[in-house]
């Protein structure tokens, strides 16, 4: 197993190579042009000649990119062409805001999906089973930008127990970080949370059906052994792909919830990068990103092998 | 000129208007004193103007206290004022004093210079003040004034450069006299030392990245370590600053906050002041929030650059664009565009400031009496236009697309990518696009804008007298003929139907209850923290 996560982790340059090779050219195409999100519509057109030359865009694309590459190589993602701050200070600062919401939605999805998706499962044709599948497909259909609305509008400002927008660091104050992830993580989670539900019902249903379980409750053996040492361990494995999957969608999402709330994450930073043609911002955050998924697919393997002994890490 | 909390828009609006009218009466009434106080008159030759030397003498300076926390709408990209864009001033202000202050009437009082003088139309004189130092120690004087002009003009990617271009030289004549002399006239000279070219870093921080490291005369200095970029910037009050009386606030806060975001953190009690949507303006005064608005508008504006027909025939035909101003309906636009909030005029400028003329309101909605002139133009049958747009500017371009098409004419519009429409403005094949002016002078926005081979005549259209009358407006020897001047451009241009009003708009802030003092000045989009308080 040990030469596997090395393997996989060294597969991780190539693959950040290759990520940033189709970002770094992709943007080329954007017609946006940074000079004049820098300096205004006023400028004069020596001023943003000037411009250009001082942050490198007179150069070849080519060049552009080895110049970018060769910085990271050596530790430095440069800096913002609209910022005051290295981009690797940027995104270090971000990356524990978008994580905290993005693992605050995934407690979230499985403490509200998994037992709701039990319970559905093993009521399967009953009226909570219906109830739990209807509200499961109406948080599946519901967007998180609208859902984080409704909980600024109806939970943040009339009761004032959540912040509406903001973000408080962990180290400054424990209960004032819970406090401004909570709302966040619920608005990002609710989605989740019903894709995980659906998930387990399935794989509950599924299991339930199959002889080993007949052959167990034939044996004596208690109801609530089998339910939740031999049913959830074989249901769980495709529930593993599905969190999988959902902490992907929980990067993305995180775009928009963060702009609802305001929280100074990866996602409002890379959304303004993106509008302001600021490479550097945009590229640091294709390479950290192409680096998380990585690590959310090997880690995922990691638990295949750990549900399912016919799996075999190789 | 502060609009308190009142129930009824069209009264405020009519208050903004008086009060411009007042800004007027003063400007007009200093125009003619060679040695008033506290206003400017930037021409007039062999004026001079004194200045007090610091905020109310007689009010005890209260110690500073209590954090204000403002949302504002973009990061900031550089606390280098050669290096700022505009829209971004706000992050400057508590750290930079600025040469001359402007004042919400729209006069202009000493800052770190407290008197200057026009001994010719193209020489400015500036009195530094004494006593006054920078956040580091060295003092403002004469010297570390002429440095930072100097400065200004070898900054070749500034959005101020326009401006350093046309200053010839500096000379220091005394250690606090400082002598500038101008390529050409300039009328809004003040303006523009009440903005980023009259903001003054220590000389001691040329060398130390001003961007990130700022070093200025204001009254806070930036909190680094409080700092984060992308989300917050925090500035500490200066316990040595010049005139404390100013400085009302231990620390300042500045928080990125999104339209949306930045109303919910001001309901929420998160924030103490924000821009002031114009779709939540309602909501935030229900809710016992005080807006405070800015004594000068922003205008939408249709801005012409095929002024001759060399891209599109038709609007050769003066009768055509006549036409086409006739048939903007702005009183339909207020009312569903801007909640009733807008001031419907054809002029550039508001009734009651001194370039205002009333005979352009002759060009207020006239549909009949537009398709009869563009029937007689012979374009009866219309002709195709493509407008380009972006973001807020959509709602704008489709408004006049409807109007428009109402009139006959078959227009299309485009959108384009964020921060792109300057470029296809400028790129010479674009006949005329909506666009928006804020806080503008005169002078800047003929320049920037719309001065015949300029910046946004790319194709270097005919544009008749303009630019004379323009020029008659640089070489005046008083205000009174200043004014009659731009006034006579600004009519020019809409008579010639080079630029077509669409809407004015009124800025305004969200205020928390517990927050006075909040003024906004006529290039502000966010009140600067000096002389704002929190009660107790």
């Amino acid at each position: 197993m040990a030469r596997l996560i090395v393997i996989r982790l060294a597969s991780l340059l190539p693959l950040m190579l290759m990520a940033s090779l189709v970002a770094f050219f992709l943007l080329q195409l954007s017609p946006t042009d940074p000079a004049v999100v820098r300096l205004g519509e006023t400028a004069t057109d020596e001023a943003y000649a000037a411009f250009r030359t001082t942050i490198g865009l007179d150069r070849p694309i080519v060049v552009q990119y080895l110049s970018w590459l060769g910085g990271v190589v050596s530790g430095d993602f440069g800096s913002s062409w609209h910022g005051t701050a290295p981009v690797s200070e940027m995104l270090a600062s971000r990356l524990p805001v978008t994580m905290s919401i993005a693992f605050g939605a995934l407690v979230v999805g499985i403490v509200v999906g998994v037992p709701a998706g039990v319970v559905a499962g093993v009521r399967a044709g009953r009226p909570v089973d219906s109830a739990l599948t209807g509200a499961a497909s109406i948080g599946q259909a519901v967007p998180n930008f609208w859902a984080a609305l409704l909980l600024v509008a109806f939970v943040a400002l009339p009761f004032g127990l959540f912040p509406a927008v903001g973000y408080v660091r962990f180290g400054e104050s424990p209960v004032g970080w819970l406090r401004s992830i909570t709302l966040p993580a619920i608005a990002l989670g609710s989605s989740g949370a019903a894709a995980i539900a659906r998930q387990t019902r399935v794989g509950f249903v599924r299991v339930l059906h199959e002889p080993f379980v007949r052959t167990a409750v034939a044996g004596g053996i208690s109801r609530r052994r089998i339910l939740f040492r031999t049913v959830f361990r074989n249901a769980s494995i495709p529930l593993v792909t599905t969190l999988a999957a959902q902490a992907s969608a929980l990067l993305g999402g995180s775009v928009v919830v963060e702009q609802v709330f305001a929280l100074p994450g990866m996602g409002q930073l890379v959304l303004n990068a993106i509008r302001n043609a600021d490479l550097p911002i945009v590229m640091g955050f294709v390479v950290v990103t192409a680096a998380l998924m990585a690590i959310i697919q090997l880690s995922l393997d990691l638990a295949y092998a750990a549900l399912d002994p016919r799996v075999r890490l190789s | 000129m502060v609009v308190q909390t009142s129930t009824r828009w069209g009264q405020k609006v009519r208050r903004v208007i008086a009060g411009i009218a007042v800004i007027s009466l003063v400007v007009a009434a200093c125009g003619s004193d060679d040695d008033g106080n506290g206003t400017a008159s930037p021409t007039t030759a062999a004026s001079e103007v004194t200045t007090t030397a610091a905020s109310d003498d007689t009010v005890e300076a209260a110690s500073p206290s209590g954090t204000l926390r403002v949302g504002v709408p973009t990061n900031v990209q550089s606390f280098d004022p050669h290096l700022a864009a505009v829209a971004q001033e706000y992050y400057l202000h508590p750290l930079y004093d600025t040469l001359v202050r402007a004042e919400a009437d729209g006069s202009y009082s000493g800052g770190l210079a407290e008197s200057w003088n026009f001994p010719e139309r193209t020489v400015l004189v500036l009195t530094i003040r004494e006593g006054v130092t920078f956040s580091d120690g060295t003092p403002v004087d004469a010297k570390a004034v002429a440095a930072n002009l100097e400065r200004g003009k070898t900054v070749e990617a500034s959005p101020s450069r326009a401006f350093f271009a046309n200053i010839m030289s500096v000379e220091m004549e005394e250690p606090s006299t400082v002598r500038i002399k101008l390529s050409r006239p300039s009328t809004s000279i003040l303006s523009d030392f009440s903005r980023l070219p009259g903001m003054m870093m220590s000389p001691a921080s040329f060398e130390d990245d001003p961007s990130t490291r700022p070093v200025g005369a204001g009254g806070w200095v930036l909190d680094r370590d409080a700092s984060n970029a992308g989300e917050v910037q925090v500035f500490v009050a200066r316990a040595d600053y010049w005139d404390p009386g100013r400085i009302g606030v231990e620390r300042v806060e500045m928080r990125l906050l999104e339209p949306v975001a930045a109303v919910n953190a001001l309901l929420g009690g998160q924030v103490d002041i924000i821009e002031a949507p114009l779709a939540d303006r309602d909501d935030i005064e229900a809710r016992g929030y005080e807006l405070v608005v800015r004594a000068n508008t922003n205008v939408n504006y249709i801005q012409m650059m095929d002024t001759d027909g060399s891209l599109i025939p038709a609007l050769g035909d003066k009768r055509v664009r006549t036409a086409m101003n006739l048939a903007i309906d702005r009183e339909a636009y207020s009312t569903s565009q801007q909640f009733g909030r807008g001031v419907p005029t054809p002029s550039f400028w508001l009734p009651g400031t001194p370039y205002y003329d009333e005979s352009l309101e002759q060009y207020a909605f006239d549909l009949p009496r537009a398709q009869s002139l563009l029937a007689e133009a012979g374009y009866g049958d219309g002709f195709a236009i493509t407008l380009h747009t972006f973001g807020g500017l959509t709602a704008v371009a489709e408004s006049v697309q409807q109007m428009w098409t109402a009139l006959g004419l078959d227009v299309k519009v485009e959108l384009v990518e964020p921060g792109t429409l300057a470029a296809v403005m400028r790129n010479g094949t674009t006949a005329l696009t909506p666009t928006v002016a804020r806080g503008h002078t005169a002078e800047s926005h003929y320049l920037e804008r719309m001065s015949p081979g300029g910046p946004y005549d790319p194709i270097g259209t005919e544009r008749g007298r303009y630019a004379e009358l323009a020029d008659k407006a640089f070489q005046s020897e008083t205000l009174e003929e200043q004014n009659d001047a731009w006034r006579e451009v600004y009519r020019y241009a809409i008579e010639q139907g080079f630029l077509m009003v669409i809407s004015h708009s009124v800025p305004a802030v969200g205020v928390a209850p517990n927050i006075e003092g909040v003024v906004m000045l006529p290039s502000d989009n966010i009140p600067q923290p000096y002389g704002v308080r929190l009660s107790d």
